[in-house]
């Protein structure tokens, strides 16, 4: 349970895909760029599409790579399920949910998506099972989408300031992730320190 | 390569910008195998969708460009391992920063967009090299640091480097800095082009102040165009004008002849010596 906790936290805030490593930081800015509801449609898609990717890779490694000794195969492989799980999840959005995906436009940059990318490649917790995977991949989606909301934030913020013409749009953005990593590194000292004492 | 540039004016694949630039090694060995996969795999993919770049391409791009990745991954690991350690975490960054490049590439034609493929990924290296060698040099004072090879000296004692710009944090600002900076300055040009441009249109209608276009279409000063007509009719009026005595000076089939007119009406009679009564120059 404990272990569970600790990846719950990782995922979310010390090894936050976007403000930790930095992985995704145009797509989510992209994404929130209409406002809370674009952020969590994006968010939510995100979540179903990391949780088929990582299934689909975990079968891969297994059953695969491990069993077969392919580790050259790793990347193709691992590009493979997000690729079909990308695909799959847009035709289910389409046929399924249109009245809230419409154009397919969101679903669409899935396919290229980095935050995804980076959550296949990123996250790979060696103890557990499939269902660990898909929770760490699904808790490290969620934390992609608390990244999209807090740009929503920022950029109504910024709207109402006198930001320089050559600095609006994503250098603005950017800067402002940057600072907002630089927090949340001291967040994660802090409860280090907490959990420690 | 500069004016669509895939970093500084398209802004796409933003990531590899961030992660890859810690140091001018790196981003140098990331951006030739980039290169060499995004040629490969657009010489695949290109004549199978015929420049049509959809969901569809996207896809199948990654997958052809997964395999090249995943080849050269070998070949570094096998032939050039030291090469092969400064990118290891890297990797798959190669695949999708080639189907971001490729899908943004907005040609037809096999070789032109595999042209353009090529450029832009020439591009996208040297934006990487220069952001990296900016990075480096200012989280370390040091430049082209390799392995064991601590690099460069560039900057002397007195020199407090930033290491903060060396971390995850540091480097997006320090990337959405370097945008500003490369944006105000193509925006500065371009507004100077745009400025340039109108102008000469106003010049073509007539309706600047100071310049105007010749037959020639040489844009010369409107005064002195002005100057110009007026001494063409400066002398225009003097050559209608006759006056008593005056030398005309004919020249028909190079011959010069010189026809002299008296001062006075009436010349006088009594002088019988005449000097001259036709004089012809030989």
């Amino acid at each position: 349970m404990i272990n569970i906790l600790s990846l719950v936290f990782s995922a979310l805030i010390a090894d936050n895909i976007v403000f930790s490593y930095g992985i995704g930081c145009e797509n989510t800015d992209e994404s929130s760029s209409s406002g809370v509801v674009p952020a969590l449609k994006y968010g939510a898609l995100l979540i179903l599409t990391a949780a088929v990717a990582t299934a689909l890779k975990w079968v891969a490694q297994v059953y695969v790579i491990e069993r077969f000794a392919l580790e050259y195969l790793k990347v193709p492989l691992y590009v493979l399920s997000v690729v079909v799980s990308a695909l799959a999840i847009r035709f289910l959005a389409g046929r399924v949910l249109p009245k809230i995906y419409g154009n397919l436009k969101m679903a669409d940059s899935l396919v290229t998506d980095v935050a995804l990318v980076g959550i296949i490649f990123v996250f790979n917790p060696v103890w557990g099972g499939i269902l660990t995977s898909v929770l760490a991949a699904v808790v490290a989606a969620i934390g992609v989408m608390l990244a999209s909301l807090i740009f929503v934030m920022i950029k109504e913020k910024l709207e109402l300031s006198n930001v320089p013409r050559c600095m609006r749009g994503l250098p603005i953005m950017l800067v402002s992730a940057g600072i907002i990593a630089l927090v949340f590194a001291e967040l994660e000292n802090v409860i280090n320190y907490f959990y420690l004492h | 390569m500069f004016k669509k540039n895939p970093i500084f004016e398209k802004m796409i694949a933003i990531t590899a910008a961030v992660l890859v630039t810690k140091t001018v090694a790196c981003a140098a060995i990331f951006s030739m195998v980039l290169l060499m996969v995004l040629v490969l795999s657009s010489v695949i993919a290109n004549p199978i969708f015929g420049g049509k770049k959809g969901n569809t391409y996207r896809a199948v791009y990654m997958v052809i460009a997964a395999g090249f990745t995943s080849a050269a991954e070998l070949v570094l690991l096998r032939v050039f391992p030291l090469l092969h350690s400064e990118i290891a975490l890297h990797i798959p960054l190669i695949v999708i920063c080639a189907t971001l490049i490729s899908s943004s590439i907005d040609s037809e034609g096999f070789f032109r967009s595999t042209a353009d493929s090529l450029f832009s990924g020439i591009g996208y290296g040297i934006a990487l090299i220069l952001i990296s060698a900016l990075r480096e040099l200012l989280s370390t004072g040091r430049i082209f640091a390799f392995a064991d090879y601590p690099g460069v000296t560039v900057f002397a004692e007195w020199f407090e480097p930033i290491e903060v710009i060396a971390e995850v944090a540091g480097s997006l600002i320090f990337v959405g800095c370097a945008l500003g900076v490369v944006r105000m300055i193509a925006d500065s040009k371009r507004e100077a082009d745009a400025r340039r441009q109108e102008e000469f249109e106003r010049i073509k209608r007539g309706e600047h102040e100071t310049l105007v276009l010749d037959e020639d279409g040489i844009v010369v000063l409107r005064s002195t165009i002005m100057r110009i007509e007026r001494e063409i009719m400066e002398v225009e009026a003097l050559e209608q004008i006759e006056l008593p005595g005056a030398v005309e000076l004919t020249i028909p089939d190079d011959d010069i002849k010189f026809e002299f007119k008296s001062f006075d009406p009436e010349p006088e009679k009594e002088d019988e010596d005449v000097i001259f009564e036709d004089c012809d120059n030989d």
